[in-house]
């Protein structure tokens, strides 16, 4: 175990500040942060991209939560320091500092980095090279810190694995009170002896451990029973710049595309009363004017109505809003469109996915376009006057006609929503269509599926640009390169690292941001490790072959998802045994189960 | 309309929280307010938000001692019990320096507060004297023109320095200089009084920082 100096490297972090872009970012002191004095055992909780990505992360927000409150044990949080505040850093060999002690990275005990997807892989290199830490755990010993990822990319850990002493598999809670104590334990311990009693607890992954067959996901059953916490106040304008209570976890519609519907698994509601006393409390610890109540399908809660009158009672005419992140189409009406974000109406977001019922059906959406056209109808006659629909492009089984079904769906619901306000407001409807390339998943239905080429993405891409749009809709698509390596990534072998490392010596860093990516450092990588992105990307897996990943299992039954990959080519939908009968998807057995509030029956 | 009630709260922007721009430090305000229970006046428009406003704003890098922002409640309390309010939900971060009454008609601050004070450190190469004299033959030139984007901005110093720098008798702890003088803010940009003093400084010298000490209305003055 490291022994963690009181070095502050504030001297050295302050005389930059002048010199780079929000220098906000690095200043701590937020509202509602942690400084423990005198802790025995000190880990520090790393988001891999930039302060205003990282800071409203969840995740992280959980364990920096859970692990303060461990006596003697403190967490600290840090993110990758911007392009200008890196090379500075380089310059004056400053290494990554932690946020409320500012201190170096690699005097921790711990460094837990979240891993929410595959673009952030060379910000991952960067964190590690930047804390002045050998990249690969083989070449790390005793004297370094424990590095363990989480989040949702680690259900193919593979690509990552090299880099990683361990992985966390699931849901967190608790399960990281649980390595630390180990880690405390055997403070003295050789590496490896380490390593191995680690391996020991169920949802952790260490790839070292030859011996380890199968990681089940760990699930926290807890979840119903605890109160979110209070979140930190940021100052600089982070993405999720709310306060964000989490109101449930799982989803079970079972869109067949979904890595998270598939590995948050079983339904598990917190009751009406909990949320509404979090949101209370937390709105007047953090002053934030606006509350988020997040999870995969909000509005499925079974008393979603009950909180959001509530909630919208207590915070009438304070200038406090009540938002949900994306509504389900078939559980949005017009009581919804009263509802949600109270009297601030700024926008709203729905998912067809996919322009074609036959597609629809494909995925195992379960929604109509009398869905959609009802839910439209309902918030523009509600005051809404602006909408962004999501859809995804490259789907399995998808046609030229499914792509264009995509423009006539939206041209369609444009004009109904013109149709439900007053003539002298029809100037002001507007509808974004954002379409994302369907990247296949491991832990999902479609993860044996390959991405299409990426020259065919291209093209379908222009077919649903040339399709005739009207005026009011905007149409926005992700940059198929970026959705090409994401795919490679996400369903890649241990080979995949050495593409990791050689993008990031190519200078690939903030993958994820457009103004960063760039395609050609991943093609001279792949040139460099002789890899090929189009065969990572578009390979289909048999059936019957083992798949880099098949290692960490989710719950969900590999016979559930091969039953449903082929029910996909059949178009043949199922239900959501949330609301219907059981499944035998695998999840749940003895303490695991399905927990909400009411009856989800509609 | 019911009766209003305009509190005017003065805070300090130092430390580490120099580093905020003046967006970040106003919404850090408003977020403030709420935590501290103060029944705030919410407008009424279609974006319904808190009835509030900020002093004249202080560039990314600048201290300030005391600062300025209004907001309008809906009930009186009394300012003793407000700072109480506000001073404990400003935790040990913000400063909240004194709180009053004002006239919930005045004029709005960035229009009456436009005298500016400032203290700058300054770890000068030369002697006291010697950057006094350099800094007064600045000012006796009349006129500043500073590169600004891509062009040049030009400024009337008769008008825009309400009171010429002057060296302070005593230095700092660290041996710095101390420097103090008073900018007048205006609408079509402000001059910054690092700019103005590094007119004045010779190659081996540097400000180490600046510091807005007060705000003042020139009717005050």
């Amino acid at each position: 175990m490291t022994a963690k100096s009181n070095r502050s490297l504030w001297p050295d972090i302050e005389p930059l500040l002048s010199q780079v872009a929000k220098p906000s970012r690095y200043i701590d002191h937020e509202f509602n942060r942690v400084v423990k004095e005198n802790a025995k055992y000190h880990a520090v909780f790393v988001y891999p991209d930039s302060y205003e990505i990282g800071q409203s992360n969840q995740a992280v927000a959980l364990l920096y939560e859970i692990v303060n409150q461990i006596e003697d044990v403190a967490a600290e949080r840090a993110y990758l320091p911007w392009l200008d505040m890196a090379e500075l850093m380089r310059d004056r060999q400053i290494p990554l500092f932690s946020l409320e002690t500012m201190s170096p990275l690699a005097d921790f005990d711990l460094i837990g980095i979240t891993i929410s997807h595959e673009m952030a892989a060379t910000n991952i290199i960067e964190v590690i090279d930047l804390a002045g830490l050998p990249h690969r755990s083989a070449d790390r010993d005793s004297s370094h810190p424990l590095l363990i990822a989480g989040g949702p990319v680690c259900f193919n850990p593979e690509p990552f694995a090299p880099f990683f002493d361990m992985f966390v598999i699931g849901e967190a809670e608790d399960l990281i009170g649980e390595l630390i104590e180990l880690h405390r334990n055997m403070n003295n311990a050789d590496r490896t002896e380490l390593l191995e009693a680690m391996a020991a607890i169920d949802g952790v992954y260490v790839p070292a451990h030859q011996t380890q067959a199968t990681v089940n996901r760990r699930v926290f059953m807890g979840f119903s029973s605890t109160l979110p916490s209070t979140c930190l106040v940021p100052y600089n304008e982070v993405a999720h710049d709310r306060l964000t209570i989490e109101v449930l976890r799982g989803c079970t519609r079972g869109c067949r595309f979904c890595q998270a519907g598939m590995t948050y698994r079983p339904v598990r509601e917190r009751s009406a009363d909990a949320i509404v006393q979090a949101t209370t409390s937390g709105i007047a610890a953090t002053g934030f004017d606006e509350v988020s109540l997040t999870s995969l399908s909000t509005t499925d809660h079974s008393r979603i109505e009950s909180i959001l009158r509530r909630l919208n009672d207590r915070y009438r005419n304070t200038g406090v809003s009540i938002s949900i992140p994306s509504q389900r189409l078939d559980a949005f009406g017009v009581e919804m469109a009263y509802l949600v974000a109270g009297e601030r109406k700024t926008g709203l977001t729905f998912a067809p996915e996919a322009g074609s019922q036959r597609l629809r059906d494909v995925i195992n959406k379960n929604v109509t376009e009398q869905h959609l056209f009802g839910a439209i109808e309902a918030a523009y006659k509600a005051g809404w006057r602006r909408s962004k629909l999501y859809f995804m492009i490259g789907l399995p089984t998808e046609t030229d006609e499914d792509v264009l079904a995509i423009a006539d769906l939206a041209n369609r619901a444009y004009a109904l929503a013109k149709d439900c306000v007053p003539d002298k407001q029809r100037s002001q409807v507007r509808m974004s269509l954002s379409v994302a390339v369907f990247v296949p998943k491991p832990a999902t239905p479609f993860q044996w599926s390959g991405q299409l080429p990426l020259a065919e993405v291209k093209r379908r891409i222009e077919l649903l640009r040339q399709a005739g749009m009207a005026k009011g809709i905007d149409l926005s698509w992700h940059d198929p390169e970026v959705s090409q390596i994401e795919a490679a990534l996400s369903r890649a072998g241990r080979e995949a690292a050495d593409l990791i490392e050689a993008a990031w010596r190519e200078g690939a860093v903030f993958a994820s941001w457009s103004e960063c990516f760039d395609y050609q450092q991943w093609q001279r990588a792949a040139a460099t490790t002789e890899l090929d992105l189009a065969q990572l990307s578009e390979r289909s897996y048999p059936h019957d072959q083992a798949l880099p990943w098949q290692h960490i299992q989710s719950g969900v039954s590999v016979e559930f998802l091969l039953k449903e990959w082929q029910k996909a080519e059949l178009g043949l939908t199922t239900a959501d045994c949330s609301f219907d009968q059981c499944l035998n998807c695998g999840v749940c057995a003895g303490d695991v189960r399905i927990e909400t509030e009411g009856s989800r029956h509609e | 309309m019911s009766e209003q009630f305009r509190l005017r709260i003065v805070y300090a922007k130092q430390d580490r929280l120099r580093w905020l721009s003046h967006l970040e430090v106003m919404r850090a305000m408003e977020r403030l307010v709420r935590r501290s229970g103060l029944p705030y006046v919410v407008t009424q428009g279609f974006n319904r938000h808190m009835r509030f406003a900020i002093g004249p704003a202080l560039p990314v890098g600048t201290a300030g001692l005391n600062e300025l922002f209004d907001v309008w409640l809906t009930q009186y309390v009394a300012p003793s019990d407000a700072q109480t309010a506000l001073s404990q939900a400003a935790d040990d971060i913000i400063a909240i320096r004194k709180v009053q009454y004002v006239n919930p008609d005045a004029k709005g601050l960035q229009a009456t507060h436009t005298i500016n004070r400032y203290l700058l450190l300054v770890d000068s190469a030369v002697g006291a004297l010697e950057l006094q004299s350099a800094m007064d033959a600045v000012i006796a030139t009349g006129h500043l023109e500073l590169p600004h984007k891509k062009s040049t901005r030009s400024f009337d110093l008769s008008q825009t320095v309400a009171e010429s720098p002057v060296v302070l008798p005593t230095v700092d702890a660290d041996g710095y200089l101390l420097v103090s003088c008073a900018i007048v803010s205006s609408d079509t940009g402000s001059l910054r009084p690092e700019q103005l003093l590094a007119c004045a400084l010779d190659e081996g010298s540097r400000i180490v920082s600046v510091t807005r000490t007060a705000l003042e209305s020139p009717d005050t003055v």
